[in-house]
């Protein structure tokens, strides 16, 4: 009987050095997918944080206008000026100076403002390092059909690592005359 | 028996070489294929173990989340004094509408175990004052303290001395404060701890 040539030697090792190519390529795509995911857990938790500030520096900022409602409307009544054009040097370097002192509090970089304060205090409770403040206070009004109504329109921001979060509320208020 | 009908019924009995694989081939080919599956075995442990803690810890996140908003529209007078005996959670979770309790002993609470999937989440909760109400009997300083500048002009300077500084006034808060922390463990290595401030909007 005569012996054909065999030519399918090899063919198997072939087909799984194939699958093995193939399963490695699938194995560094997991490994350096899994790498950038790893780094989601700290970013997830650190946007919670952020959140958290931004409620504390939005809670703040209501609270003193809440206490001090006439110092804030002082700056108001002299910002209503200068919008109108009816302000002199001196009223807008008062306001300056005034809008500036009124934002100093909600700051949690100014050392020894009620921010910073606060901040001390969440830091100590998580063991985190958070940071927040007000980006913008201000009274808006809306004039409709026999109505006014005043808003107050406060911007916070919170930041947890690299993560910061903003936060944005519109509060109707009643300024009487 | 012919010689050739022997070779005849050998041949039907034996298998051929040519047709199949030979003993050496497979095993290095299982050789090979273990060196190449053992690693993706514990990639893809290591990959479902890290989506894993990544969807507790997220899942985590967002109970405290939730238990935190919770805290803050409870009634600031009863939560400062630890006076409420518990309050509500009505929280929605992949698996559903989960409807617990957050059970106050003092100023720490327990919450209703929420179980999702395989992994049990733990919530406690504990009210901190943090300011307290000036009280102006018996000053103290562990109150929060406004400031602002005088919106008065302060004097003018006589001619060569320097300006005074701004009149600074503060204004300490008759309120007592808090700070409200919210712990949830699931299991992971640390459990997720959230807080914030809360201040008395009832003035």
């Amino acid at each position: 009987m005569k012996k054909l040539p065999n030519s399918r030697k090899g063919v198997a090792l072939a087909v799984v050095m194939v699958f093995c190519i193939a399963i490695l390529g699938l194995v560094t795509v997991l490994v350096f997918n899994t790498r950038s995911h790893r780094g989601s857990h700290t970013y997830q938790q650190d946007a919670s944080r952020s959140l958290m500030a931004a409620t504390a520096a939005m809670q703040l900022a209501i609270y003193k206008y809440r206490v001090l409602p006439s110092e804030y409307y002082k700056i108001h009544a002299l910002e209503m000026q200068k919008n109108k054009g009816t302000a002199d040097a001196a009223a807008i370097n008062a306001l300056n100076i005034l809008k500036t002192a009124w934002m100093a509090d909600f700051q949690s970089d100014n050392a020894g403002s009620p921010a910073a304060r606060i901040k001390a205090k969440i830091d100590q409770s998580t063991g985190g390092n958070h940071s927040f403040g007000v980006e913008e206070f201000s009274l808006v009004s809306k004039t409709a059909q026999g109505y006014t109504r005043d808003y107050l329109k406060i911007r916070t921001w919170g930041a947890a690592g690299d993560t910061r979060k903003v936060l944005e509320e519109l509060i109707e208020v009643r300024i009487s005359d | 028996m012919p010689v050739s009908l022997q070779k005849t019924i050998l041949l039907l009995h034996c298998p051929s070489r040519r047709a199949g694989l030979s003993l050496i081939e497979i095993l290095m080919a299982l050789f090979i294929l273990t060196i190449a599956v053992l690693p993706a075995i514990g990639t893809f442990s290591g990959y479902y173990g890290v989506a894993t803690r990544q969807m507790e810890q997220e899942m985590a996140l967002k109970l405290g989340e939730a238990v935190v908003n919770v805290l803050m529209t409870a009634n600031y007078s009863l939560l400062k004094d630890g006076a409420i005996p518990s309050l509500p959670l009505n929280i929605q979770t992949p698996s559903g509408s989960f409807a617990g309790t957050l059970t106050f002993a003092g100023s720490y609470a327990s919450g209703t175990p929420v179980t999702i999937g395989k992994t049990r989440y733990i919530i406690g909760a504990e009210v901190k004052k943090i300011f307290l109400a000036q009280d102006i009997t018996a000053p103290h300083n562990n109150a929060l303290e406004f400031s602002w500048i005088s919106p008065d002009a302060p004097p003018v300077p006589s001619a060569g001395a320097a300006p005074p500084p701004p009149p600074v006034a503060t204004y300490s808060c008759f309120n007592d404060l808090i700070c409200l922390k919210v712990t949830v463990d699931f299991g992971g290595a640390k459990p997720i701890e959230l807080a914030t401030f809360r201040a008395d909007m009832a003035r």
